[in-house]
């Protein structure tokens, strides 16, 4: 059943949106409206909206995902940079590394977060986190995050 | 810069007018001194830079009565012209707000009157006092009051006297008087973007500990709500805090009922299904008939919280 941007509205309007409730009632076909939200005007909504897509996760939402990540208001890519995590490995990585190195700061740590475990990241992604964990890195939030990926993956490499 | 409630002032009825019942010696113009009997307890903000309303009404400090200070002293029931040396500087309600409608300037005393009532009271320039020329006044009867402090990391788009005057409206409503006691600026850059999870009643991340824990100036029982520029995942807000510590996080982009709906949180209210209400569960962007309404039942539990008291 084709979703109608009322519908949407009505999952994001709220002072608190339910996002997995939203997923699981809109779905994929939330996605062109979810898109034409994170371009309009209303910065708070399109945080929202960006955030909504990512958490669709699946292939579908890239394109909805590209234009979050390269939205001119920061809270915009920083929602995208929060629900990167739920978006398909590839993907993800590739996002991550793109907005690791925002122009914000709140941006950069938030990607951080979004990071996958060391053993599973690409190798871009690995060796630029292993990058921002050096004392000439970023502002001590991402560094602090970097820092943290290292010395998990080392924990792990050491069991037997 | 946080403006101020004072509590206290009170409706005589012997002369109509609104005086100040804190301080003794106080003079009417029926004679003797101005009685409280029957008043309610009306809360007056002061100080107040960008408040909706009038500024420039006066305390007199002879006669304790409220007077508009923007036109020349006008007769005083203690003698003379009224005066302004150690008032305040008193903003009301006009024309629009909250409160109990009726009250009016009056042309020739320049003092604040009741005009509900079947007289026109009595004037210190001489018989009663007159509405001619006079706006719609409102002033706000209280029973209770809840202390709220602002923290702010990123102003929000939507000024925070604006915010403050939208909750003090609707709370107004239920007589419970929002007293804004303090405000402070906080550079937390990591914590701007806060990470609230799931935000859910009880359940807090690290990122709500650290900043909630953040309470300069805050009592006990006082609430604390925090500006920043947006909330990880996006919410308009979020009033998930640690036990003892009452707060909520209200982001850059919150609507004008935001900050109100929130605190609503923190007194104990949930989400309903109704857009005239300012705990509406569809958003407060679609508020269909501003002010939005409390319910009796959340009246109740508001006033039953640990953090509204008795005034």
């Amino acid at each position: 059943m084709a979703v109608e941007m009322e519908q949407v509205r009505a999952a994001l309007d709220p002072e608190e949106p339910d996002y997995p409730g939203a997923v699981k009632s809109l779905g994929p076909d939330a996605l062109p409206h979810l898109e034409r939200i994170i371009t309009g005007d209303q910065t708070g909504l399109a945080a929202k909206a960006a955030y909504l897509a990512g958490l669709i996760g699946t292939d579908k939402c890239i394109p909805a995902m590209n234009k979050a990540a390269a939205s001119g208001q920061a809270v915009v890519r920083l929602a995208a940079a929060a629900a990167a995590q739920y978006m398909p490995d590839e993907y993800r990585d590739s996002l991550v590394l793109q907005l690791v190195d925002d122009a914000d700061v709140g941006v950069q740590k938030v990607a951080m977060k979004s990071a996958p475990a060391m053993a599973v990241m690409s190798d871009a992604l690995k060796s630029r986190v292993v990058a921002l964990g050096k004392p000439a890195g970023k502002a001590p939030a991402v560094k602090q995050g970097a820092k943290k990926a290292v010395k998990k993956a080392a924990a792990t490499r050491k069991k037997p | 810069m946080a403006w101020g409630t004072q509590r206290g002032w009170r409706w005589c009825n012997k002369c109509e007018g609104l005086w100040f019942g804190g301080n003794p010696g106080s003079k009417c113009p029926a004679g003797g001194v101005h009685s409280k009997t029957g008043s309610g307890n009306y809360s007056l903000v002061h100080q107040a830079t960008s408040a909706p309303g009038q500024s420039n009404w006066r305390w007199c400090s002879k006669c304790q009565g409220l007077w508009f200070g923007g036109n020349p002293a006008g007769a005083c029931p203690a003698g003379a012209k009224h005066i302004k040396t150690g008032s305040g500087n008193y903003t009301i309600a006009h024309q629009t707000g909250a409160g109990q409608q009726g009250w009016r300037w009056c042309s020739k005393c320049q003092g604040m009157w009741f005009a509900g009532n079947n007289t026109a009271g009595k004037c210190p320039a001489g018989q009663g006092h007159s509405s001619v020329g006079s706006g719609s006044y409102r002033q706000v009867i209280v029973t209770q009051r809840i202390r709220v402090h602002t923290k702010i990391l990123t102003v929000p788009n939507i000024s925070i006297d604006t915010l403050m005057h939208n909750m003090r409206e609707v709370y107004a409503t239920a007589k419970i008087d929002v007293e804004w006691a303090s405000t402070e600026n906080l550079n937390f850059p990591s914590l701007n973007d806060l990470d609230v999870g799931a935000c859910t009643l009880g359940n807090t991340t690290a990122e709500q500990n650290t900043l909630f824990a953040k309470r300069n100036n805050v009592g006990t029982n006082d609430i604390a709500v925090y500006f920043v520029r947006s909330t990880v995942p996006p919410f308009n807000g979020c009033a998930a805090h640690p036990p003892g510590k009452p707060s909520a996080a209200v982001v850059k982009t919150a609507t004008q009922w935001t900050f109100a709906h929130e605190v609503g949180h923190v007194l104990g209210l949930f989400h309903v299904n109704n857009n005239d209400r300012l705990m509406t569960g569809n958003g407060t962007s679609n508020i269909t008939n501003p002010p939005p309404d409390l319910a009796g039942t959340e009246v109740t539990t508001m006033t039953n919280s640990a953090l509204t008291v008795n005034v």
